[in-house]
């Protein structure tokens, strides 16, 4: 199962591409807060739908598929909570507070 | 030529031998014979997935034939006289999404006789006529079958989304591709495979 390490010093990263056949699974989530601030994490999922009869030019969408938050000084991993995140597109990780001394390690499968 | 079986069925192989069943040059292309033998020379698999991210309530209609417009084409229609294609179709992901079968256009050929109950997707329980569904044909054990030809009437899937958010549905194919050929004796093994005509009945 792949992981990935995020640094929280940006509003917005990446984290995954879900591929074109399969749906991505958040495994788990482990947010380590040395910065000054508590962090409010939002695991997104950006995708743009085929076009169907009611919308024939749909636009990128971002659905927010979890919110996590860390008091600064904390160090904290979930797992159950988060197996059922579905990611259909590009998983991202916003931030309500960016500082370097905020990592968030990601795991993730597909299915 | 549209089967849902209860367990994944078993696709062609060689020398086995097939016969259209249907009405002559109505539910087949001209060059073939309805009634009688062809045995199938040669096979090929191919593996193919298409998928889609569909908003809540929404549909669309695709079709199973051939154009340059893969979006909304799935080219799975064979371009020689000789060949067959047997598509075993399996689908993953969202659980929420139905599949309609529409042969020819605009036509629901998987309906109960009664005049009262139709596929309608405005209502709730219209949309629960024939759905192919994530369950009914799962993508590691495919349950729904389709034979094309070339020329054939064209097939369509509708789509729709009937959860309360987007879901993302793959199609996976597996394209038996069967090289086919007339022969003049009668087997007696043989598979049938039924025309527009027979289904429609």
């Amino acid at each position: 199962m792949p992981s990935v390490v995020i640094t929280g010093d940006e509003s917005t990263k990446e984290v995954f591409d879900t591929p074109y056949d399969k749906i991505g699974k958040i495994a788990f989530i482990e947010v380590d807060n040395q910065s000054a601030s508590d962090v409010t994490i939002t695991v997104q999922d950006v995708f743009t739908p085929f076009a169907t009869d009611e919308t024939p030019s749909p636009s990128e969408v971002t659905r927010s598929r979890k919110q996590l938050t860390v008091k600064a000084g904390e160090d904290i991993s979930w797992e159950d909570k988060t197996k059922s995140i579905e990611i259909l597109g590009t998983c991202k990780l916003a931030f309500s507070t960016t500082s370097s001394d905020i990592k968030v390690t990601v795991g993730y499968d597909f299915e | 030529m549209i089967k849902l079986f209860p367990k994944t069925p078993e696709i062609l192989q060689p020398n086995q031998y097939i016969v259209f069943k249907g009405k002559p040059g109505e539910d087949f292309p001209d060059f073939i014979q309805v009634d009688k033998p062809y045995i199938v020379e040669y096979t090929k698999q191919i593996t193919f997935a298409r998928s889609f991210i569909f908003p809540s309530g929404e549909k669309k209609t695709l079709s199973l034939a051939n154009d340059s417009d893969y979006e909304n084409y799935f080219n799975l229609f064979p371009t020689m006289k000789d060949s067959l294609y047997e598509i075993l179709v399996g689908l993953k992901g969202g659980k929420n999404m139905l599949v309609f079968i529409q042969w020819p256009t605009e036509r629901y050929p998987f309906e109960l006789e009664s005049p009262h109950i139709h596929v309608d997707l405005d209502n709730s329980i219209t949309r629960m006529v024939s759905p192919i569904t994530v369950d009914r044909s799962p993508a590691d054990e495919p349950r729904l079958r389709i034979h094309t030809l070339k020329d054939l009437t064209e097939m369509y899937f509708q789509l729709y989304n009937n959860g309360p958010d987007y879901e993302k549905l793959v199609f996976k194919f597996l394209v038996n591709k069967c090289k086919i050929k007339a022969v003049e004796k009668m087997p007696e093994r043989y598979r049938v495979i039924e025309g527009l005509s027979i289904l429609l009945r």
